[in-house]
C-alpha cells in the first residue's frame, strides 16, 4: 500500500466511522425525544384520568353532603311536625260517634303512613345507615319499598349479610343501584323488576333485570348530543371509581339487564 | 461483489418472504420482497461478469440509477407531507432520466457524480422522515415502525457508503491490500444494511407494540 493509497483507504475509514456514528447519533435523537415525547403524553392522560377521578369523588361527596342534610331537615323538621300533629290528633276530644271520628280516623292512616315513608326516605338518603347496615340490606330494603309502592311488580333473591368492606365504596355501590332502579322506572317504564345480589368469588354481583323498554347502547354511548347518555356516562365513572365493572345487555323493545361486579 | 453477499441478500429475501405477506405489516413492508429479488438478481449477475473478468462499472451504473428511485419510491410510502411526496416523485423521475446520460456514456468507470446525486437525494429525504417523526411523533414505539428501520437502513448505507463509493475509482489500480481492506469494510457495510432491512419487517415481532 503506497502513501496516497494508505491517505485514501484512511479517508474513507474514518469517513465511514463518521457517517455510522452520525446515523447513530440521529437515530438515538429520535428515539430518545419520541420516547420522552410519548412519556410526556402518557403523563398527561394519567393527570387527566387523575382530575377526572377527584372531580368525580368531590362531585359524590357533595351529593352526599346534600343527601346527608335532607335527609336531617326531614328527619328534623317534617318528621317532627308530623309527630306534633300525630300527637295532636291522638289528644282530640272526640268519640267514636262523634261524625268527624271515621274521616279522623282515615287522617291517622295517612298520617301514619306519610310517617312512616318519610322514614323509609330519610333512611335511603342517609350515607350513614347504608354503611351501618350494609350494601345487601340497604339493597332489601329499597326493594320492599319499591315492592310496597306497588308501582312495579318486584322480585328479588339477595344473598344474606352481605357485607363490603369500605363504607365509601359501599355508598357509591348502593347510589349506583339507586340510578339504575331508578332508571328502570323512569326511562326504561318497566312493570317487572328483578334484583339478584350474590357473591361470586371474591366479587359481590348485583343484577338488575327489567321488562321495559331498552335502548340502544351504542348509539347511547356515541351521542354527540351533550346530554344524551350523560346519565349513563356518570353511571360508568362511578363505577370505575370504585373498582366495578358495569355490564349493559339492552336492546330496543327488549329490556335491559344490568351487572354490576364489585371485587372486593 | 461476491457469492457471500448474494448469499446476504438470499437469507434476507427468504426471511422476507415468510413475515412481509403477513396482516400486522404495512403496505410499504410488501415491497420489500419485490425489490430483494431485484438486488438479489443483479447482484447474481455482476458476480457472473466478475468471474469471467468482465468489467462490472457499467452495470453497477444502472443499478446504483434504479436503486435510488427505489429507494426514493419507499420513502415517498413513508413521509406524511404530501409536499415532500411530489418533491420524492420529482426526483424520482430525474435520476431515472439520467439514465439516458448513462446509456449514452462511453466510460466504462463507475459514474460517481450519479452516485453522489442519488445518495444524497436519499440521505436528504431520509433525515426529513427522521424530522417527521420528530415532529408528529404518532407512534408509540418507534422500534415497530417498519419505516423508521427502512428509513435507518437507507441512510445508514447512503451516509457510510457516500465515501466508499465516491472514492470507488481512486482504487481501481489500488494494491491487494487496499482492496481486501475495502472488501471488508463494504462486507461490514452489506452486513448491516441487510440486518437493518431485516429488522423493517421483523420489528412488530421482536419489539413490544404499547
Amino acid at each position: 500500500m503506497n502513501t496516497s493509497e494508505k491517505e485514501l483507504y484512511i479517508i474513507v475509514l474514518v469517513g465511514f466511522l463518521v457517517a455510522l456514528a452520525l446515523v447513530g447519533f440521529i437515530v438515538a435523537i429520535v428515539l430518545l425525544y419520541q420516547r420522552r415525547k410519548q412519556n410526556q403524553a402518557k403523563q398527561l392522560a394519567e393527570l387527566a384520568a387523575k382530575y377526572q377521578e377527584e372531580m368525580l369523588r368531590s362531585q359524590l361527596e357533595i351529593q352526599d353532603e346534600t343527601m346527608k342534610s335532607l335527609a336531617q331537615e326531614l328527619h328534623d323538621n317534617i318528621g317532627q311536625m308530623l309527630s306534633v300533629v300525630k300527637l295532636s290528633l291522638a289528644i282530640l276530644p272526640i268519640d267514636k260517634e262523634h261524625p268527624s271520628a271515621e274521616p279522623l280516623k282515615v287522617i291517622k292512616t295517612n298520617l301514619n303512613q306519610a310517617i312512616v315513608d318519610l322514614a323509609n326516605l330519610t333512611k335511603g338518603l342517609h350515607s350513614e345507615r347504608i354503611t351501618r347496615v350494609g350494601l345487601s340490606e340497604s339493597i332489601r330494603f329499597e326493594l320492599i319499598n319499591l315492592e310496597k309502592s306497588q308501582l312495579v311488580d318486584v322480585e328479588f333473591d339477595i344473598d344474606d349479610d352481605l357485607s363490603y368492606p369500605d363504607e365509601k365504596k359501599t355508598v357509591i355501590a348502593f347510589r349506583i343501584f339507586q340510578e339504575l332502579l331508578n332508571n328502570a322506572l323512569k326511562h326504561a317504564e318497566a312493570t317487572k323488576i328483578y334484583v339478584s345480589v350474590r357473591e361470586i368469588g371474591d366479587s359481590i354481583k348485583i343484577v338488575l333485570k327489567d321488562n321495559g323498554k331498552g335502548f340502544n347502547l351504542e348509539e347511547k354511548q356515541h351521542s354527540t348530543n351533550s346530554t344524551a347518555g350523560l346519565g349513563l356516562k356518570n353511571l360508568f365513572n362511578r363505577a370505575k371509581l370504585i373498582g366495578a365493572t358495569l355490564h349493559y345487555n339492552t336492546a330496543v323493545g327488549k329490556g335491559t339487564e344490568v351487572s354490576m361486579v364489585l371485587p372486593y | 461483489m461476491g457469492l457471500h453477499l448474494v448469499y446476504i441478500i438470499l437469507t434476507t429475501l427468504i426471511l422476507s418472504l415468510f413475515f412481509c405477506f403477513r396482516k400486522k405489516q404495512n403496505s410499504t413492508v410488501k415491497f420489500i420482497p419485490l425489490f430483494l429479488l431485484f438486488q438479489l438478481l443483479v447482484e447474481y449477475y455482476i458476480y457472473r461478469v466478475w468471474m469471467n473478468f468482465e468489467p462490472t462499472s457499467d452495470i453497477y451504473n444502472y443499478y446504483t440509477n434504479i436503486s435510488i428511485c427505489i429507494y426514493l419510491f419507499f420513502i415517498s410510502n413513508m413521509v406524511v407531507s404530501k409536499l415532500i411526496k411530489r418533491i420524492i416523485y420529482a426526483a424520482i423521475l430525474f435520476t431515472f432520466s439520467t439514465l439516458v446520460f448513462i446509456i449514452f456514456d462511453q466510460d466504462i468507470i463507475f459514474n460517481i457524480y450519479n452516485y453522489m446525486i442519488g445518495a444524497l437525494l436519499v440521505i436528504i429525504f431520509c433525515i426529513y422522515y427522521m424530522l417527521e417523526v420528530f415532529k408528529l411523533g404518532s407512534s408509540p414505539n418507534l422500534l415497530t415502525e417498519s419505516s423508521f428501520w427502512l428509513a435507518t437502513a437507507f441512510l445508514f448505507v447512503h451516509l457510510c457508503g457516500f465515501m466508499l463509493f465516491s472514492l470507488n475509482n481512486y482504487f481501481l489500480d489500488a494494491s491487494q491490500d487496499t482492496i481486501t481492506s475495502l472488501k471488508y469494510l463494504l462486507s461490514a457495510l452489506n452486513y448491516l444494511y441487510y440486518m437493518l432491512i431485516s429488522m423493517s419487517f421483523l420489528c412488530k415481532y421482536i419489539f413490544k407494540t404499547y
